[in-house]
């Protein structure tokens, strides 16, 4: 039944002529050779963290079908260089670096609109290591790329603050008070924002004090937003996990 | 059909059938849920266009998937739903809706008819759902407020955005983002 939508009936047409590609077969053999190509991997890199080489910063720029796409790796480069090898290969792009916090370190943000033909797979607390463009590409795209934020300086891209490396490290979950004690001990000021689960509205700012004297006492922390090395947003609700409700991120790290 | 000591339904048997290139076990499926995956995506995205392309493109995945559906880990629906899912997820991400799979089973292009806009349209309800934003959106604080009406209602860029809000790039984003979540939730529940 497609409720007579002359689309759905269409659609339903084709589909009964497509063909599904056959099951994927030996998966016994594919699971042996990609469990032999890890293995080999790992030794590699055992390897290479034996011999204590650093892995170098860099910036790639190859063809991958019909798409150019530009990746950074290792710890950030500068912009210069990312921007020098784009222009090589074509693809116009201004970068500029952007105090961030070690989590963000070596990540790309759009600094204008991404035009949708460009996929780059960012958000607003994570960036991203690879943007992909069409081929022949004639646009223009402004790009930051995350550095260390030196002593104090205030990050231009806020970060996740519960991220390793960041002010409220691995504290999902916590209690404001437990956040509130390892802020103390960094010296990290901490501003308390509760979102309430029914109504998504969420009060900012509210004095530790009354988090800790309340009902309140009980939530955890969900979010963080980190502004610099030394303070951050800690977002509170009954369970921790984010209003509205998204799984909750864990950090290998953590 | 019996798959053992997991209890199959109707729908998942079609899938199984379906596997085993029995076309008319898929056609049945499409037929019970195309409506319905429709009226799940134009309730999200409130375009009748962008509705069809996902459509087209969930129920081209889940053909182009179809041997990987085990009823060992759920139910036909939530298979679909859960490729459903994705294929919005990667909308709102890359701001267009994929055609890899519609590509690798040839499915063409399908041009939306008056009739079919306007029974698409016929699909959801809006009434509730424009009043509940409305409601949302003035119960946001009015940072956030006028950070999402500045960024979505004038297409504005970030930069002009924390510009007109006297704040950095990165605060601008923030506030859209936190606004437009809770807006999200709103149409979720709507």
């Amino acid at each position: 039944m497609t409720d007579d939508i002359p689309f759905l009936d269409r659609l339903g047409d084709q589909l009964r002529h497509a063909t599904p590609p056959p099951p994927a077969r030996h998966t016994g053999l594919v699971l042996r050779v990609a469990a032999a190509v890890v293995v080999i991997a790992f030794g590699v890199i055992a390897f290479s963290a034996w011999r204590s080489e650093p892995v170098s910063a860099g910036v790639d720029v190859r063809r991958s079908g019909a798409h150019v796409v530009l990746r950074v790796f290792g710890t950030a480069p500068p912009a210069s260089e990312i921007q020098e090898i784009a222009h090589r290969n074509g693809l116009n792009i201004d970068v500029t670096e952007v105090p961030v916090g070690p989590s963000l370190v070596g990540q790309m943000f759009p600094s204008t609109v991404v035009p949708p033909e460009v996929d780059f797979t960012g958000g607003i607390t994570h960036g991203s290591r690879t943007i992909s463009f069409p081929l022949n590409w004639k646009g223009r795209l402004g790009l930051l790329i995350g550095r260390p934020a030196r002593g104090g300086e205030a990050y231009g891209q806020p970060s996740d603050a519960l991220a390793p490396g960041e002010p409220l490290a691995c504290q999902q979950g916590s209690t404001a008070e437990a956040v509130a004690a390892a802020a103390e001990r960094q010296g990290v000021t901490v501003r308390w924002w509760l979102t309430d689960p029914d109504t998504f509205v969420t009060r900012r700012d509210v004095p530790f004090a009354e988090v800790r004297s309340s009902a309140y006492a009980g939530y955890r922390v969900a979010y963080g937003v980190a502004f610099d090395a030394h303070q951050a947003i800690a977002e509170l609700t009954p369970d921790g996990r984010e209003i509205p409700p998204k799984p909750i991120k864990k950090y290998r790290a953590c | 059909m019996s798959s053992g000591r997991f209890p199959v339904g109707e729908e998942e048997d079609r899938l199984l059938l379906a596997a085993r290139g029995d076309r008319d076990a898929f056609a049945a499926f499409y037929g019970d849920q195309s409506t319905r995956i429709l009226a799940f995506f134009y309730r999200r995205t409130a375009c009748p266009f962008v509705s069809a392309d996902l459509t087209a493109e969930t129920f081209a995945e889940a053909l182009a998937s179809i041997h990987r559906f085990s009823p060992k880990r759920g139910t036909a629906t939530s298979w679909l739903y859960g490729i459903a899912g994705n294929e919005y997820r990667q909308w709102l991400r890359r701001g267009r809706v994929a055609d890899r799979a519609r590509s690798r089973m040839g499915i063409q292009p399908i041009e939306l008819s008056s009739e079919d806009l306007e029974r698409i349209d016929a699909l959801v309800d809006f009434a509730p759902l424009q009043a509940a934003v409305t409601a949302a959106l003035a119960d946001l604080s009015p940072l956030l407020r006028d950070a999402v009406l500045l960024r979505i209602g004038n297409d504005l860029t970030y930069e002009e955005v924390a510009r007109r809000l006297d704040c950095s790039v990165g605060a601008a984003r923030v506030r859209v983002s936190r606004g437009l979540a809770r807006l999200q939730a709103v149409m979720e529940i709507g």
